[in-house]
């Protein structure tokens, strides 16, 4: 299925939704998302329901679990030490339930997943697994639902087709973003009305996003795959330098692009799924990056991961330990570090049991590991130079250094080995070879002069109206309120470039996002 | 409320016509233009042609209706495109038929065994149906040719993948926005009904006839469709015309031929097996390439003896003077400026020569003594090929001969490295010869040919009207002179240094 057929399929689901009285909208989203989950992935099917099923039987046995002891409670009014102990025994019945659950669950992701890559680490021959589509956005969003009925944040959702729309609604089954049930089962449950005014934001979302991934991310694929497949030293730092720039917006450009776009949908059919990205390379810290970078992905693991660790009881051992031999400030600090160093070490195995993956995870998690222990410092420094660090300029100098750091760990991202990212970084400082910057070099790349003139055009109205977001603009809110010709011309215009200007058709896989393969 | 409403269902339905014709309209730009370019002439007036030629590379570059327009008056269109396999051709030919009433149909039976209904390259099922309106009869092509579901083209995409982009091309040809040319703003429509002349001339492979009896038993799409071709126009009392052009054939593809025989006896239609039959083409002078398309030498000869054919054998009317027809004549204008541009843009002797195998230019030439191109006999032979005759006995094709008109004084001018002139005068229908003369004259339908040995070689000087039509004696071994037949003007003079 292409873009173009996804966003027809979905544009098409939508209309259908639309006619039906609310109440029943999710039942037809329900068979619209299975449809489409059938005619993409029938094979994966049975693990998409696999989750499903154990993930809704053992939070309702985990709700059940809940109930009875609250009416046990309310009928035997039970001494202190009993009440204890009975909560006790019901809270570890919970715990079986909800481990059962998740690390079944987490099993599968991991088999599916990691096989090849650890088959690869003994030399052995990959048996090419296919992962299910969407396995680790839906695995996620289950167990964070599993993980809050547990926590009583929630309460278990009793009927199974509601509670299987939540899992399988087709927009997020692609590359997420990572829903949360309390936000978005009520939605999912009586999609709301979309009026003219939503559905234009809906499909200009999905126009920008194809505009993202069509336009940029898959017009600067050839470049990035020639110079990052290449052997040592074929290219310059110069040209390892324009490369890992063109993957930081291919990057940005696929993932984001392919959110706009589910987004777009999901808003047709009346239903808001939660922000994925916010302009990230505006970020002023790499924490600041990653909380606009995969938004949800990195709250999951806020919330599951880092405050679960952070606050364990070996944690603030280390920290009251800690506290005499480093003093307060450092020692409140570092359940944090370790919990961003472990967050990412997770992150890092998430994108895959390698290398260059565990390395990049470990460079973001040590960056931000060291920036919470040195927090103290800046904020003093700070503090002493307030008129440098509030002025537009070191703004930008954070700007600027925060893409420098993401930039040095998209190498380690983006190359097959760790040994590769380091040869690279290394090249950028000993081999610069600026001379290879030229277009004849980029054409043989596979971008000639016309479509790096595209590339570049399409990059510089990326960062207008990144800009102009960053500023509190609403674009989208601007186009619309322009006069009708104006309005018009602009869309058409869009539409066109997308369609003339974009990778499509039969030679091109468009319909393939990075973030599929995680 | 509802106002609003309404106001923006309008307002949406306006958009969606807006953009639906801006898309139309770049999808006309980006389009490329080689279906265009042959088809709109066609479906401009399909109701004209008496007769249409269907087929594929072979019959596009080998016959010219133009041609039999002039020496006939039989007004046809070639339908045919490169790479058509006959699955294709049926198609080209049920979607023509939807305007088109012709008299008779010629179908090319080239490669009448292959099992597939499309050929590995994708864009040729493009070049031959892009062109035609999306009808119901267009979409019924898409759909059976698609139909395959493990059909692949060369790039390792499924046919059955590609299909949405037979309907809505812009899939296909978006790339095309970073090599748009003039040509993409303003088409330049076929000048030549269809057909397309490819110059070379190329060395043929080797080849020997077989035995007529030897032949495929029946079994693959072509021979399926080829049926269904036949049935098709029968049904709609149109004559059918089976050719299997003439190129170097493998014995396959002779057997494939040959076969075609039974079906054509089978159905009561005609059959020209000019591989077999292998005396209309010189392969020798009249090939492009070598596995073999014909050059405009040999697609003349082929058209020219098509034209005879189709003249004796069916009843169909001379258009020439016919006021409907009028258009025409600008037509033939075109066409042979057309060809005129043709030979000014070559500045190779060899084709140059071989596109002087045309009945619509006589020729003035002279060679040096001392030029090589005695030597070659490749260059011998195309210069005789200028005047070679179609020597034609009624009734008996198979006695068509294709034998070398004897240009007696080049043979004298070769052996003694003599200076020769060559005068085809096709208008007066007179050819002389000068051998070994240092100079003279010649008297021709367009004016008096005088030559001069010099230092620089044999110069030519053409006289007429009352003044110097044509003088030259730049450097070079090899001068011609090429007169337009209708004009009597001299429409290219070049000397050749060999």
């Amino acid at each position: 299925m292409s873009l173009f057929q996804l966003a027809a399929f979905g544009i098409a689901g939508a209309g259908l939704c639309r006619l039906c009285p609310r109440r029943l909208r999710y039942v037809v989203l329900l068979a619209i998302s299975f449809g489409f989950y059938a005619a993409r992935a029938l094979t994966g099917l049975p693990f998409l329901l696999l989750t499903m099923l154990t993930t809704w039987a053992a939070a309702l046995r985990i709700g059940r679990i809940a109930q009875a002891l609250k009416a046990q409670l309310a009928q035997q009014a039970p001494g202190r030490e009993e009440k204890r102990r009975m909560k006790e025994a019901a809270r570890s019945r919970q715990r079986r339930w909800m481990l059962a659950a998740l690390v079944m669950n987490f099993a599968v992701l991991a088999v599916l997943k990691y096989t090849d890559d650890l088959l690869g680490w003994t030399g052995a021959q990959p048996l090419g697994l296919l992962l299910p589509l969407g396995i680790s956005f839906y695995t996620f969003q289950s167990m964070g639902y599993l993980l809050d009925v547990y926590g009583g944040k929630i309460q278990p959702e009793r009927s199974l087709p509601r509670f299987a729309l939540f899992v399988s609604f087709f927009p997020q089954l692609i590359q997420g973003p990572i829903g949360r049930y309390g936000e978005l089962a009520p939605q999912l449950a009586a999609p709301e009305d979309v009026d003219f005014d939503g559905m234009r934001r809906g499909l200009m979302l999905m126009l920008w996003g194809l505009f993202k991934k069509l336009v940029i991310a898959d017009r600067a694929l050839p470049v990035i795959d020639a110079v990052f497949s290449a052997q040592a030293g074929a290219y310059g730092g110069a040209m390892d330098v324009l490369a890992v720039l063109l993957y930081a917006a291919q990057q940005y450009c696929d993932f984001s692009g392919g959110i706009d776009l589910v987004t777009g949908i999901a808003r047709l059919c009346g239903v808001r799924l939660a922000p994925n990205f916010r302009r990230p390379y505006f970020a002023v810290s790499l924490g600041d990056f990653w909380r606009r970078w995969h938004i949800t992905l990195g709250a999951w693991m806020r919330d599951y991961v880092f405050y679960p660790f952070a606050l364990t009881r070996p944690m603030a051992r280390l920290s009251k330990a800690a506290k005499g031999r480093f003093g307060a400030e450092l020692a409140r600090a570092l359940p944090a570090a370790l919990g961003n160093l472990l967050v990412f070490l997770l992150v890092g195995l998430w994108h895959g049991a390698t290398a260059n993956y565990l390395l990049w995870g470990f460079y973001n998690g040590a960056i931000l590991a060291i920036t919470a222990l040195l927090e103290p410092v800046y904020k003093r420094m700070n503090a002493r130079l307030p008129r440098l660090t509030a002025s537009r300029g070191f703004h930008i100098f954070r700007v600027l250094r925060t893409f420098l750091i993401v930039n040095i760990g998209w190498f380690f991202d983006r190359c097959a080995r760790a040994g590769d990212a380091m040869r690279m970084l290394g090249s950028v400082v000993t081999g610069w070879r600026g001379s290879e910057l030229n277009l004849t070099l980029l054409a043989v790349l596979g971008l000639p002069q016309k479509e790096a003139a595209v590339l570049a055009l399409a990059l510089l109205l990326l960062f207008t109206v990144s800009l102009a977001q960053e500023h509190g603009a609403d674009v989208g809110g601007w186009v619309l309120r322009q006069k009708l010709p104006v309005r018009w011309f602009i869309l058409m215009t869009g539409i066109v470039s997308v369609l003339l200007l974009g990778v499509w058709g039969s030679g091109f896989d468009e319909a393939t996002f990075i973030y599929y393969q995680f | 409320m509802k106002k609003k409403s309404l106001l923006h269902a309008l307002q949406t339905a306006a958009f969606c016509m807006v953009l639906l014709c801006v898309l139309l309209a770049v999808t006309k730009l980006v389009e490329r233009k080689a279906s265009e370019i042959r088809l709109r002439p066609f479906l401009r007036s399909a109701e004209d042609y008496d007769v249409l030629f269907i087929g594929d590379s072979h019959m596009v570059n080998g016959v010219f209706p133009m041609e039999l327009w002039q020496d006939y008056g039989i007004a046809a269109y070639n339908i045919s495109s490169y790479g058509n396999t006959l699955p294709v051709s049926y198609w080209v030919l049920m979607n023509a038929l939807i305007d088109a009433s012709p008299q008779v149909v010629v179908i090319d039976v080239k490669d009448v065994d292959k099992s597939y209904k499309l050929s590995g390259n994708s864009s040729d099922a493009h070049t031959a149906l892009d062109g035609f309106p999306l009808t119901l009869t267009k979409a019924r092509a898409i759909e059976d040719l698609m139909s395959e579901p493990y059909a692949m083209d060369d790039e390792g995409n499924y046919y059955a993948d590609l299909k949405w982009e037979y309907y809505f091309t812009l899939g296909k040809y978006h790339t095309r926005w970073s090599e748009l040319t003039p040509g993409d703003w303003n088409v330049a429509y076929s000048r030549q009904k269809g057909a397309e002349m490819v110059i070379g001339v190329a060395q043929p492979d080797d080849y020997d006839i077989i035995d007529e009896r030897q032949a495929f038993e029946e079994s693959g799409w072509g021979f399926v469709y080829l049926r269904r071709m036949i049935e098709a126009c029968q049904e709609r009392g149109i004559d059918i015309l089976l050719t299997h052009l003439p190129y170097p054939a493998s014995e396959e593809s002779q057997m494939a031929g040959n076969a075609v025989r039974y079906i054509a006896e089978e159905y009561g239609v005609g059959y020209i097996d000019f591989v077999s039959l292998d005396q209309v083409a010189d392969y020798r002078t009249d090939c492009y390439d070598s596995f073999s398309h014909l050059n405009p030498s040999g697609a003349r000869k082929v058209t020219d003896y098509l034209g005879r054919y189709l003249r004796e054998h069916y009843d169909l009317p001379d258009r020439r003077g016919d006021a409907h027809y009028q258009a025409w004549e600008q037509e033939v204008e075109d066409y042979i400026r057309l060809k005129i541009d043709l030979l000014a843009a070559q500045d190779d002797l060899i084709n140059t020569l071989m596109l002087l195998h045309d009945g619509n230019f006589s020729v003035c030439l002279a060679v040096d003594g001392d030029s090589p191109l005695y030597e070659s006999e490749r260059l011998m032979l195309l210069l005789q090929n200028i005047a070679r005759e179609h020597i034609y006995e009624e009734d008996e094709f198979s006695k068509w001969s294709n034998a070398l008109f004897p240009l007696e004084a080049l043979e004298d001018a070769a052996a003694e490295r003599a200076g020769y002139v060559l005068l085809v005068d096709r208008l007066g229908g007179t050819l002389s010869e000068r051998a070994g003369e240092t100079e003279g004259a010649m008297e021709a339908s367009f004016g008096r040919l005088s030559f001069e040995t010099t230092a620089e070689g044999v110069t030519l000087r053409l006289e007429g009207d009352g003044g110097v039509k044509a003088r030259l004696e730049q450097d070079g071994d090899v001068r011609i002179l090429v007169i337009d037949n209708r004009t009597g003007e001299v429409v290219l003079q070049r000397s050749f240094a060999l």
